[in-house]
């Protein structure tokens, strides 16, 4: 069918509104069973409703019909006529995940109804007519009407219809973008407007009410005009601050309180509303405003990387023409101020841009955090345990590729402290603790760096415990187990293959989790600690680099070539004589302040020629690196310096290069590797 | 590529990049070809096969650059003034090639083709896509996918 063709267009546009929209149903959804404040409750409604008629304008009937459903219940809710029992909260968050299922069908290319939904608009409809009144409820003027219903008081219905047997009469609907400051104004355009062409016969609000802005921000105007529907459209869509507007024939609204949906399908191609031309376009590309989010614009995230690569390029173009500018300030002597000038302008500008690109990159770690309220709330219910989950720090920003990889970290660590870490009510009253668990995770920042930490009040990480399946499982002998730190004991929770749930359930328990969580973290260059008092609770630490796009860096030598140390792992630089080195079970090592620490050549690592370790010189440079409480001293011909350098990852052609975590492009436009020095002081440690 | 598109391939001209290592004419399709550069200063990177030069900087971006006399079993040559670095695009992204001469782009035709002789596919020459015959010489057109798999 040739509607199929011109909604392809906006399908994109649609599932980027439906994965917003979705995103606020189930966090507001969720929030509701503590928080069940009216506004939350008009927030979600109008998510809803949003959804409802982007859907049905797009022809997505099964989508359209469950969030009808969802819809009806809201409405119940939000007039207090519907208690929001937990089967309530159920049903919507079980509905919100159906509609997730289809949107994504829709993205495959899949039509919605691919989505089996009948059973769940059933049991919406008996969780709906639970309630007891089933009479309409009067609505107050300032609420927005169901789709399709007009607002219009019932009082003039017959004088518009009279009018409609003598000539068409029109029904104009308005919403203005939420940010819109003079409401009246943009009402008033729209009125006049219409009054251009033809006659004004009632609106929604009142006049005066319009007048007063007591309206939120639908309006309504219903009017008589010879002009053509076209010509009026494109008059309106002129009109600034307006979201979107749609133009009807006036009809009495049906006595059942659901609109039809055939006025809209009749015209799928016009979802904005009945402006068919381009003006009105560009109105409705703009979903995000809805979200009241300000003045934001969407890029794509090529973009910022294409952006960022450019403006590396910039910098090693930079640092050329100040070298090309202090050669002939040197050759030819004065008469080019103005280009040392302009050099050093452009220098400040270059930095400036960086920089606000790395700030353009960022985004709140609440885009991770926000997936883990549901994820809790289903956790605990399966398990039968009570868990109050409080976040902190949301708002803390970091690069996004950081917030990429560690969703997936974080969740397991949650999952494990709902699992293992707090107990069950009747467990915790016998403990003398409050029914309800406490997680509680906060972001903030420190230095160059985020700190996660996820602290639980359950019971804790028994010591011993974990020293008996140690060694139960061979991983250190009952001799070793005795001598070890609670602290060290800890780290067991970290090896692979380890895992103290007596049973394996569907969450967690398979020994395949720490170990995984502790490598992701550490490829990111970033560590994690564990602190844990029996019967207190257990607290996991995170803390990860800002950025994986630039880092600080120590540029050192080594036969020549220049290598990129990782600052963040760098513990000290030392110069020492060669006779300083001393040789252990055929290792260099070196004494550093009582501490034997293993020496490794950085060349033995970089060149072909194998594990070579006479000294040349007499002196030798030390970069004393380390991973946790693990060092080493990587040994280079120099030290050049720190900077800051933009990572590329090595090309998916080479593979894994023992040694090289990524490379970089250096001020003089040279390439550099950057040292992989987790898997290095691994590799070294005794 | 089944059999019958391979056929419809070959049905149409090829237009083809030209490069020669040692004696020996190579050519790949153009559409591959992102850009031919002159050699610049290649970072090495321990660790990786023999043929894997290392990294170049390319306006901004590192990409890897692979040595096909090594890749192709002929002996390492120094570099001359008509060494060239064939970038060409690949699952991987882009890769580099260092050839010893970039000739010409030359319209090969579906006749001028003939299947790889049993002969020459042996371990080192799985790269080898097809023969062209044009004029005196012989043109070894190369599978890109399998001379630079990963």
């Amino acid at each position: 069918m040739s509607a199929e063709l011109d909604m392809s267009q906006y399908i994109d546009l649609f599932l980027q509104e439906a994965d917003e929209q979705l995103e606020i149903l189930e966090q507001e959804t969720l929030k509701l069973e503590t928080d069940p404040s009216q506004d939350r409750m008009q927030v979600i409604f109008r998510a809803a409703h949003t959804l409802k008629g982007s859907s049905r304008a797009m022809g997505f009937s099964g989508f359209a019909e469950l969030t009808h459903e969802l819809e009806n219940i809201l409405d119940l809710l939000r007039q207090d006529r519907l208690e929001l029992t937990t089967d309530a909260a159920d049903g919507m968050l079980a509905c919100i995940d159906a509609l997730v299922q289809m949107k994504e069908a829709i993205a495959a290319g899949r039509p919605d109804t691919s989505i089996e939904s009948g059973v769940l608009v059933q049991r919406l409809a008996a969780i709906a007519s639970g309630q007891a009144d089933s009479a309409p409820a009067p609505r107050t003027v300032a609420e927005p009407q169901a789709d399709g219903q007009t607002g219009i008081d019932p009082s003039l219905w017959d004088a518009l219809d009279a009018a409609a047997a003598e000539s068409p009469v029109l029904r104009a609907r308005f919403r203005l973008h939420s940010e819109c400051v003079m409401k009246f104004v943009r009402a008033y355009m729209a009125i006049s407007a219409i009054q251009e062409k033809g006659e004004l016969l009632a609106t929604w609000p009142s006049a005066e009410a319009l007048e007063e802005e007591e309206f939120d921000r639908d309006f309504e105007l219903v009017f008589q005009t010879k002009a053509g529907q076209d010509e009026l459209s494109a008059k309106l869509s002129e009109i600034s601050e307006i979201e979107s507007f749609q133009v009807s024939p006036w009809s009495r609204p049906e006595p059942e309180a659901v609109s039809t949906p055939e006025p809209e399908a009749a015209k799928p191609a016009e979802p904005a509303g009945a402006a068919p031309d381009a003006a009105a376009a560009p109105r409705r590309a703009d979903p995000a405003r809805r979200a009241d989010t300000g003045q934001t614009v969407r890029v794509d995230v090529a973009r910022l990387d294409n952006l960022m690569n450019l403006v590396g390029e910039l910098v090693i173009d930079r640092t050329r023409i100040a070298q090309i500018a202090s050669d002939l300030a040197a050759r030819g002597g004065g008469g080019n101020e103005d280009l040392q000038e302009t050099v050093s302008h452009i220098a400040r500008i270059t930095f400036d841009l960086q920089d606000q690109i790395m700030k353009a990159r960022m985004m709140p770690i609440e885009t991770v955090f926000n997936r883990f309220p549901r994820v809790v709330r289903d956790l605990a219910q399966k398990l039968g345990k009570d868990v109050k989950l409080e976040m902190l720090g949301g708002e803390t920003e970091l690069d996004r590729s950081v917030i990429e990889v560690i969703g997936d970290p974080l969740l397991h660590i949650l999952r494990n402290s709902i699992d293992h870490g707090l107990e069950t009510p009747e467990e915790r009253r016998a403990a003398g603790k409050s029914d309800q668990g406490l997680l509680l995770i906060s972001a903030r920042h420190q230095e160059n760096h985020i700190v996660i930490e996820i602290r639980d009040d359950g019971r804790g990480i028994d010591p011993e415990k974990i020293k008996r399946k140690a060694v139960s499982q061979g991983l250190a002998t009952e001799e070793q187990a005795a001598r070890m730190t609670d602290k060290d004991v800890l780290q067991f929770i970290f090896g692979s293959g380890f895992s103290t749930a007596t049973q394996v359930s569907e969450v967690s328990g398979r020994g395949v989790g720490m170990d995984i969580v502790r490598s992701n973290i550490q490829k990111l260059g970033g560590l994690i600690d564990l602190d844990s008092k029996v019967g207190e609770g257990t607290t996991t630490i995170l803390r990860l680099p800002l950025t994986l796009a630039i880092i600080r860096g120590l540029l050192v030598r080594v036969e020549g070539r220049d290598y990129v140390l990782p600052l963040g792992s760098v513990v000290e630089t030392m110069l020492l004589a060669a006779d300083q080195i001393q040789r252990v079970k055929r290792r260099e090592v070196v004494v550093i302040r009582g501490v034997t620490t293993p020496l490794l050549r950085l060349q033995s690592v970089f060149s072909d020629c194998g594990r070579e370790d006479a000294c040349s010189g007499d002196q030798a440079f030390i970069v004393v690196v380390g991973l946790a409480d693990q060092r080493i001293g990587l040994v280079v011909d120099s030290l050049i310096g720190e900077q800051e350098v933009v990572i590329k990852s090595l090309s998916g052609f080479l593979g894994e290069v023992p040694g090289v975590s990524g490379a970089t492009i250096l001020g003089d436009g040279k390439v550099a590797l950057i040292v992989d020095v987790g898997a290095l002081v691994s590799r070294e440690a005794v | 590529m089944d059999a019958a598109e391979q056929t419809q391939s070959l049905a149409t001209e090829h237009q083809t990049v030209i490069f020669r290592l040692g004696s020996e004419h190579f050519g790949i399709e153009i559409f591959r070809v992102n850009e031919i550069i002159r050699l610049r200063e290649i970072t090495p990177i321990p660790g990786t096969d023999h043929h894997v030069k290392g990294l170049i900087n390319l306006r901004g971006k590192t990409i890897p650059i692979v040595d096909l006399r090594l890749r192709f079993g002929l002996p390492e040559a120094e570099p001359t003034d008509t060494t060239r670095i064939v970038v060409v695009d690949t699952d991987h992204g882009d890769i580099g090639m260092v050839v010893d001469a970039v000739s010409e782009v030359r319209t090969l035709r579906s006749v001028d083709l003939e299947e790889a002789p049993i002969l020459v596919q042996d371990r080192v020459t799985d790269y080898v896509w097809s023969l062209a015959k044009d004029a005196d010489r012989i043109i070894t057109l190369v599978d890109l996918d399998k001379a630079l798999a990963a």
